[in-house]
């Protein structure tokens, strides 16, 4: 983000806090494909991520004056809430495997070669067996294009931690390619 | 930059030096220019960046979402901002016209539903003729 971006995104949030919906309104348009994206990607579900992003930007709305953006990016605030909110869902629904081991799926030999479409399903799904934090670590550094220190904080971990939950999950998959011999 | 730095940077954070954290990103190029065997490791982590690359989400509509989470947040004050951008937009001048026509349209729609063929009650009938006996004595009166 450049000086001019950042100093008007600063400006905004500062607008929010005061109560401003349109400049609310512009933070949503601007913030919420990418949390949606991220929550879909850590659900496996458009629906369910639908209501984590709802949630977040009301929080957003709501806790707006404890953010302070001289020390931090909306992106990585909003992605924290985001992250936070998947792992209560998973709480919720019995679905954290409170593990980060490496946690191996079940090979599936391939017979015939396979379409772009099935590989994606197949990647999805291997993405989706990582356990969460793993997942959590690879989607932000990978997909979202947040930095490692910034991907440290949403998770709230050291940069050794986060190496680790990154070269753990990287391994699996890279394993689980190989058997899949996609 | 050694050789087991740059694979344990590699392990992480993939093929792509773009997702490499920035201090480390110049030197691992330069490494890697200086050390071309080095390839060989990079090329074997790319399959499993170009796989994930390759993974790329649905399109989600959002505008519902949007919609939802404005009235659960700014509520009131963004359906008013709306009206009134609605009401006066930039380029669509038919709109204020419409609304300037409006009590023109309700005063007209309420005047040719009035039943001017409406009957008088009793009272009101004696009332008027009362009123007519009225004015005629006043008429003889004057003669």
């Amino acid at each position: 983000m450049t000086a001019d971006a950042s100093d008007q995104e600063a400006a905004l949030i500062a607008r929010v806090q005061g109560g401003d919906g349109a400049a609310f309104q512009v933070l949503l348009q601007k913030n919420l494909p990418v949390i949606h994206r991220y929550a879909s990607r850590m659900l496996g579900n458009p629906t369910e991520a639908a209501d984590i992003a709802q949630e977040v930007f009301i929080r957003f709305w709501q806790k707006s004056a404890t953010f302070d953006s001289s020390r931090a990016k909306l992106s990585t605030w909003l992605h924290q809430i985001a992250h936070n909110l998947c792992m209560d869902f998973f709480r919720k629904h019995s679905r954290l495997t409170g593990l980060d081991e490496l946690d191996e799926p079940e090979s599936q030999p391939l017979e015939t070669e396979l379409g772009q479409e099935q590989k994606n399903e197949i990647m999805k799904s291997l993405i989706g067996k990582l356990p969460e934090r793993q997942r959590s670590a690879l989607i932000l550094c990978h997909y979202q294009g947040l930095s490692n220190r910034q991907t440290a904080v949403i998770l709230d971990i050291t940069i050794d931690a986060l190496e680790s939950l990154l070269s753990r999950a990287r391994r699996t998959l890279k394993n689980n390619l190989r058997e899949q011999s996609l | 930059m050694n050789k087991t730095e740059f694979d344990h940077l590699l392990a992480c954070y993939g093929a792509d030096f773009e997702h490499w954290p920035i201090e480390h990103r110049s030197l691992a190029k330069n490494a890697l220019e200086s050390n071309p065997e080095w390839q060989t490791s990079l090329l074997e982590t790319s399959v499993l960046d170009n796989a994930l690359d390759q993974l790329t989400p649905a399109d989600h509509h959002l505008a519902a979402l949007t919609e939802r989470i404005l009235a659960a947040t700014v509520g009131k004050q963004y359906f008013l901002d709306r009206l009134i951008h609605w009401l006066i937009p930039g380029e669509a001048l038919w709109r204020p016209a419409l609304v300037a026509c409006l009590p023109i349209i309700v005063g007209l729609s309420i005047g040719l539903n009035v039943d001017i063929d409406e009957q008088y009650t009793l009272e009101e009938e004696l009332s008027f003729t009362g009123l007519v006996a009225d004015l005629s004595t006043l008429e003889i009166q004057d003669e």
